[in-house]
């Protein structure tokens, strides 16, 4: 296991090298001199060199990039020139608000999935499954953001139980502050749940058809104890990997569902940043979201091989 | 696999034969919206804005007096054009860099698939986002956005399904018979994951339709005058008080589109591949 | 008697209805007795054991009585089932690498049945899952319970498949296959445990093979099974020695031995072992067997009664006799 960490560790380093280097590059090949684009076409070339030397623009693309990185490994995000302050306590502020959002968007997700999925496949070929799985086919097919509008629709518009949109902060108390959160947590948790129960229900089934089950139903076991001791610890690698995966989608469906709900979370920030032209502060945003994924998927196959003592044979 | 069976077998696929019609809806729909719609889809009539649904605009009016029936059917086209360009993109890309992956094997094929892991860790919607934001917003950066995150995973299942032919005995049988690697994979390899790749084609057609919906409704994709489900929906939302009803329309037409595409690709994938059936 | 199945019949669910997977079987089996049921595959014979474990497919119907220990087994809802699996009946499997759970270390999947029967602590069934490792004849049984199932050999599982089986110390132990999955030389480790195991308590042993040679060897009494049908049972050295039925004996020609003639054809039995009892009525070997006539085709051979302990399904046993 020390071995097989350590050679994740090394991959974990090197893949977000890798990713530092895709995003700082993608925004570099931006059309046009930066420092212009911030100041519009009317600035005079002095207020562009100007600017361009503060930002730093006029340093070659090795020295600027070395420089980001780090100062990122600083913990130290740069200026903000659209916010004129520091990009670190701007991104802050607003994982407070993306951070419980993902969280609690992830925690009905799972939820959600690994009960109507152990559901359906305890239920194969039955009414229950044919709920869940026409259900699921459903969920598959509606965008986050239009669940999202109909959640509005039904709870704000007509029913006034819940906020349209908006966040009171988390000064205003706990609960003004998760009420603002609950219905776009539904409108990304439900839709993603909707993938993950499928994923869940044929992970299951393939497992239960395997010899080992009959053998543990051999020995006396209830199919309940067959089920939780046996046969879903087998499926939970492919379902853990999943999620994972999943999280991504998660991440780039906040940055929407914060739209909707003009939530003031990382996804509206890149967003703002992306209309001011705040180059470095989409650069930080999408390094952090593209960070977070790449430990989120780290930390999922590092608890695969805790589960599976075969994968961490084949890594080492 | 098609073998003459094919039309039978089909028809009792449930799965298939829905997905086959609300495909039919929407393709229609398109087609149809080319040669006529009610009204012309972005002709502005403030008049007669936000009128009810009724005989003489079955949708009601939107915000602008536009026809809404007539932008919904034209919206189809968008989500048409944008998917089959997209997956088009991914399919070449893919195709040939999954077949070069699985017959040179050795580094290429661990430097290809390691590529194509880190695209999967990656937001793709979130890079989409960046690079319409790069290049501008617009329906042909947000086309290229999409095909680009659909070049890993389709060299994936062509790598994967390429490297389980390329197994068999008859793939032997043709190099000894002194085919080169070219040859194989285009006379060989290619006709034996087609069926792998129609059924990735149409679950990818739909998230393309989806993708581009998001990215339209966040200002990135489609541009006024176009017409765009996605672009609908973020106009309706504006409108959430006055005129829920503008928020339906379009959500439906993208949920009968992607829930079409879903289960056609179920359908193919239960008619096409028996293997995959069997482990269903 | 320890088990006495009695006109046991079973219909498994398919896309076209019910289908006869085993049709009017009986055999007993004495306490500490070791019994072969051999046939091909498809010939119903795993059906037969699972039937026994109450671990039949779902949907599965059975009709006939299986009587184990005075009650009939037919009759227990689930949860009496439950409590007589691992304890008093046991299975060893064919598949020792996919049978035993490949995220618990072996020992802990011994200990289990323990815990459940026995309600022994963890620690304690841990300490007898060594002990019965040792037994079982694995050299570090201690290290070796800490192992997972993919860091041992297939004969080394299957002793490990042994251990769990024999932990509750059963009445009846049902052995499917267990030695096909193996090498040959673990083939006969095996079974010579298997045969070790017997003597010392005095479990009854049931070996389903398609080996007529393995039962042979290891078993006292056998019962040859056909189409779902048993077509011949009795002690094994009478039937080997006098088969009364022709499938019986195409079985023993269709075997290779040592001695035989150089350049003599091996025989094979004309055609192919139906799938799951595929003959609607009439015998199920009628379509392979050389003394067929049209009666053969009319209605299921009875079974035959040829001294003690010995019964036929063939309606030309005379005449199968005369060309013997």
């Amino acid at each position: 296991m020390a071995l097989y960490l350590v050679q994740r560790v090394i991959l974990l380093v090197a893949t977000l090298a890798f990713a530092s280097l895709v995003v700082f590059g993608v925004l570099e090949i931006l059309p046009g001199n930066a420092a212009q684009v911030m100041l519009g076409a009317s600035a005079t070339p002095e207020a562009v060199a100007a600017l361009a030397h503060k930002l730093g623009l006029d340093q070659p693309f090795a020295t600027r990039y070395l420089t980001w990185l780090a100062g990122l490994a600083r913990g130290d995000f740069g200026l903000s020139y659209a916010y004129d302050s520091s990009i670190g306590a701007l991104i802050a502020d607003r994982l407070a608000v993306s951070a419980p959002l993902a969280l609690l968007a992830m925690a009905l997700t799972s939820v959600i999935a690994l009960s109507a999925g152990v559901f359906a496949a305890e239920r194969r070929g039955k009414r229950g499954d044919f709920v869940v799985m026409t259900a699921s086919q459903i969920g598959l097919a509606v965008p986050n953001f239009w669940f999202a509008i109909l959640l509005v629709l039904i709870f704000a518009v007509r029913l006034h139980i819940a906020p349209s949109g908006g966040f009171p902060g988390w000064s205003a108390g706990l609960r003004p502050a998760f009420g603002a959160l609950i219905l776009p947590a539904i409108a990304l948790g439900l839709v993603q749940a909707a993938i993950l129960t499928r994923v869940t229900r044929s992970a299951l089934l393939e497992v239960l058809n395997e010899d080992f089950i009959r053998t543990a139903r051999a020995k006396g076991l209830t199919r309940r104890a067959v089920l939780w001791r046996h046969a879903l610890p087998n499926a939970l690698t492919p379902i853990l990997t999943i999620m994972g995966l999943q999280f991504a989608n998660l991440i780039a469906g906040a940055i929407i569902v914060e739209n909707v709900f003009t939530l003031p979370g990382v996804g509206r920030l890149i967003f703002q940043a992306i209309a001011n032209r705040d180059i470095l502060v989409v650069e930080d945003c999408v390094m952090l979201l593209a960070a977070i994924v790449i430990i989120v998927n780290f930390v999922v196959d590092v608890a695969c091989a805790a589960i599976d003592p075969r994968l961490r044979r084949r890594a080492a | 696999m098609t073998g003459d069976g094919f039309f039978a077998r089909a028809k009792g696929d449930a799965s298939f034969m829905l997905g086959a019609v609300l495909v039919a809806l929407v393709v229609g729909a398109a087609a149809v919206s080319l040669v006529w719609t009610p009204y012309p889809p972005t002709a502005i009539d403030v008049p007669h804005k936000l009128l009810e649904p009724s005989s003489l605009h079955w949708l009601g009016t939107d915000s602008l007096g536009r026809d809404v029936a007539s932008e919904v059917l034209a919206g189809a086209r968008i989500s048409i054009l944008v998917g089959v360009i997209a997956v088009g993109i991914g399919l070449v890309f893919g195709v040939a860099l999954g077949l070069f992956a699985a017959s040179a094997k050795g580094l290429a094929e661990e430097v290809i698939m390691r590529f194509s892991d880190f695209a999967f860790a990656f937001p793709a919607l979130l890079m989409a986002i960046m690079l319409t934001a790069t290049f501008g917003a617009g329906v042909v950066n947000a086309i290229i956005a999409i095909g680009v995150f659909n070049v890993p995973l389709f060299a994936r299942v062509t790598r994967a399904s390429a490297n389980s032919v390329l197994a068999r005995e008859f793939i032997l049988a043709a190099r000894a018979s002194g085919k080169g690697p070219i040859a194989i994979a285009f006379e060989h390899v290619l006709p034996n994951i087609a069926p792998a790749l129609i059924v990735q084609a149409t679950i990818q057609f739909a998230i393309a339709v989806l993708a581009e919906a998001a990215l339209s409704y966040l200002g990135l994709g489609a541009q006024p005058p176009q017409t765009s489900w996605g672009r609908m929906l973020s106009e309706a939302q504006n409108l959430m008080y006055q005129a829920p009803r503008l928020a339906i329309f379009p959500g439906l037409a993208i949920v009968v589109a992607v829930l079409g595409l879903n289960l056609l690709g179920d359908g193919l994938r239960d008619l096409l591949d028996p293997r995959l059936r069997a482990r269903r | 008697m320890l088990l006495e199945i009695e006109a046991l019949s079973i219909d498994l669910p398919t896309a076209d209805g019910l289908r006869r997977i085993v049709g009017d079987a009986s055999f007993t089996l004495d306490r500490g007795q070791t019994l072969g049921v051999v046939g091909e595959s498809g010939s119903g014979k795993t059906m037969t054991a699972l039937a026994l474990m109450g671990l039949l497919p779902e949907g599965a119907i059975t009709s006939g009585a299986i009587r184990f220990e005075d009650s009939d087994l037919t009759r227990l809802d689930e949860e009496r089932w439950r409590r007589l699996r691992g304890d008093r009946i046991a299975m060893i499997f064919q598949e020792p690498m996919t049978a035993l759970n490949p995220l618990q270390t072996v020992g802990r999947q011994i200990a289990e049945p323990l815990m459940l029967h026995r309600g022994l602590k963890r620690g304690a069934a841990m300490t007898e899952a060594v002990r019965l490792l040792a037994r079982v004849g694995l050299p570090e049984p201690a290290r070796r319970a800490r192992a997972y199932p993919h860091e041992l050999s297939g004969g080394q599982r299957q002793r490990a498949m042994i251990a769990m089986a024999l932990s509750c110390g059963p009445r009846l132990v049902i052995a499917d296959e267990p030695t096909t999955a193996l090498d040959v030389t673990v083939q006969a480790q095996i079974l010579e445990l298997l045969a070790e195991l017997r003597e010392q308590t005095d479990m009854a042993l049931i070996l389903v093979s398609h080996d007529l040679a393995v039962i042979a060897q290891n078993c006292e009494r056998l019962v040859v099974m056909y189409g779902g049908m048993v077509m011949e049972s009795g002690a094994t050295r009478a039937v080997l020695e006098h088969p009364a039925h022709p499938y019986t004996r195409a079985l023993l020609e269709a075997r290779p031995r040592l001695g035989r003639a150089r350049g003599e054809p091996l025989r094979t039995i004309p055609g192919s072992a139906p799938s799951g009892g595929s003959a609607p009525r009439g015998c199920p070997f009628a379509g392979r067997c050389a003394m067929t006539i049209a009666a053969c085709y009319a209605a299921p051979p009875p079974a035959i009664a040829l001294g003690v302990d010995r019964i036929a399904r063939c309606i030309r046993l005379d005449e199968a006799e005369r060309v013997a």
